[in-house]
């Protein structure tokens, strides 16, 4: 039986008879929730806009206000927004399937690495899912190659 | 009881031989990365201490210290490079022997104030890593696939690194990152080294694949150029019209940066004012705006930009 925060407090007759005390210390409680909130939604410093739509360098917000777009979620939408390729080629493979780990092979992993490595200097790659990421790869590949080196060198 | 004791001979035998060999060849206990002052490499414990950046390590340390084996140089400068890689040699712990294990640096500062990175300094930096087995790796998190007018960052340094990373534009907004690695450092990490559920799951790489594909279809990095040299000239136009508020223009390609050299007009004012103009801009270090659009972005959206930057910086300005 799902008993309601109400009923269940004006049941209680103890609690009934403080009530000029607990609407203090409610309040009290609810000024501090207000500052923790106030503090957790500091993990950023925000504008006051809400994006709802984006076109190509063009965003537009919520209540309409049409933006030119040169920050590009910062330095990260190539194609801009809406990019109709990107579009269909994430649709059709949502539809397809989306994820299966690495225990398996992952065709679109082995073009995308394929035209990476064709592309630049690199013989292989490894992928991950954001910068810090793929930065946090290259230190402990860096480590594990120091402690790897020399090792094939037989001195005794 | 024998056999305990042929055990303990042996296992002190390995233990010596480790200690010999790591003497006598390359391996070393103590692997120092090399990165640069006003870096940046992200957020989490180890590429926060690579980040050389006190502000961003404030209240992170354990006993004050970040994760060990970072040592910071001044970005761009060959003396300290080559002073700190001296030093690293030099200085030998008690406990095992110390290397320069890697340089890690960004083709161009981004987060650090648009300072694009120099040939010379990066020149030194292969040619040290290459003299102590260490491997020189780019940072192209935000400069590569193709914001800088090539593909690559490091293309404009004249070095090839032996590791890259790259991420943000590698999916155009859908989450993915890749290391990049060449050569003997591509064989570092056999199966089960290193790992990440999702990484390059078939809805992020097919985003990465439809990239690369319109890399391949359009010639993007003409427009990159194009685009990125008419925010220059548009930029220098603007700055000898408020010269107290604006300063120098650097960066390459579509990644542009302008000084904002007043106190009171700091980068924030001047990105607020873009704002109401239109205009989205981001700051970059403690005193530059930053330009860094869309890859396929106009010839008219560039010119409303600065058109709208002008009016903006104007009403600041006053």
């Amino acid at each position: 039986m799902y008993v309601g925060f109400r009923e269940k407090a004006s049941n209680n007759s103890k609690l009934s008879c403080s009530l000029p005390f607990l609407t203090l210390l409610s309040f009290l409680l609810h000024v501090i929730n207000m500052i923790l909130l106030l503090h957790s939604a500091q993990y950023y410093r925000r504008y006051p806009l809400t994006m709802a739509k984006g076109k190509g360098c063009r965003l537009t917000t919520n209540d309409g206000k049409e933006f030119l777009d040169f920050v590009s979620g910062i330095a990260t939408c190539a194609l801009g927004h809406a990019n109709k390729d990107l579009i269909e080629a994430v649709n059709k493979q949502m539809q397809q399937v989306h994820h299966v780990s690495n225990l398996y092979y992952v065709p679109a992993q082995a073009t995308l690495a394929t035209w990476l490595c064709e592309n630049s200097v690199a013989d292989k790659a490894f992928f991950c899912n954001s910068g810090a990421e793929a930065n946090e790869a290259a230190i402990k590949l860096a480590r594990r190659n120091a402690s790897n080196n020399g090792i094939t060198v037989s001195i005794l | 009881m024998r056999a305990a004791s042929v055990q303990y001979t042996a296992n002190n035998f390995v233990f010596l031989a480790s200690i010999i060999l790591s003497y006598f060849t390359n391996m070393f206990q103590h692997p120092v990365i090399i990165t640069a002052h006003q870096s940046f490499h992200g957020r989490t414990m180890g590429s926060l201490s690579a980040t050389a950046q006190p502000k961003y390590h404030k209240g992170f340390g354990f006993g004050g210290k970040m994760v060990p084996g970072f040592e910071y140089v001044t970005y761009n400068s060959v003396e300290e490079l080559e002073a700190m890689v001296e030093k690293i040699i030099a200085e030998q712990p008690a406990d095992g022997k110390q290397g320069l294990a890697a340089i890690m640096m960004e083709a161009l500062q981004g987060e650090g104030g648009i300072k694009p990175g120099n040939p010379e300094f990066f020149k030194k930096a292969r040619e040290l890593c290459d003299k102590h087995g260490a491997l020189l790796m780019c940072d192209e998190v935000q400069v590569g696939m193709g914001r800088t007018g090539t593909l690559w960052g490091y293309e404009n340094l004249d070095i090839e690194p032996d590791v890259f990373t790259s991420a943000k534009a590698l999916g155009g907004g859908v989450p993915i990152g890749a290391m990049m690695a060449r050569g003997a450092a591509a064989d570092v990490f056999g199966p089960g080294d290193h790992a990440s559920t999702y990484g390059g799951n078939p809805l992020a790489c097919a985003a990465g694949v439809a990239v690369a594909k319109y890399f391949s279809d359009h010639d993007i990095l003409s427009n990159v150029r194009a685009r990125g040299e008419q925010i220059s000239k548009g930029l220098e136009v603007i700055a000898k019209k408020y010269p107290t508020v604006l300063g120098d223009i650097r960066g390459w390609g579509l990644i542009k940066g302008i000084e904002a050299i007043s106190d009171d007009i700091p980068p924030a004012k001047i990105v607020q004012a873009a704002m109401d103009q239109g205009l989205l801009l981001v700051g970059a270090g403690a005193n530059v705006v930053r330009f860094v659009p869309p890859l396929i972005v106009t010839e008219a959206e560039v010119k409303e930009a600065l058109e709208k930057f002008d009016k903006a910086v104007q009403s600041v300005a006053n």
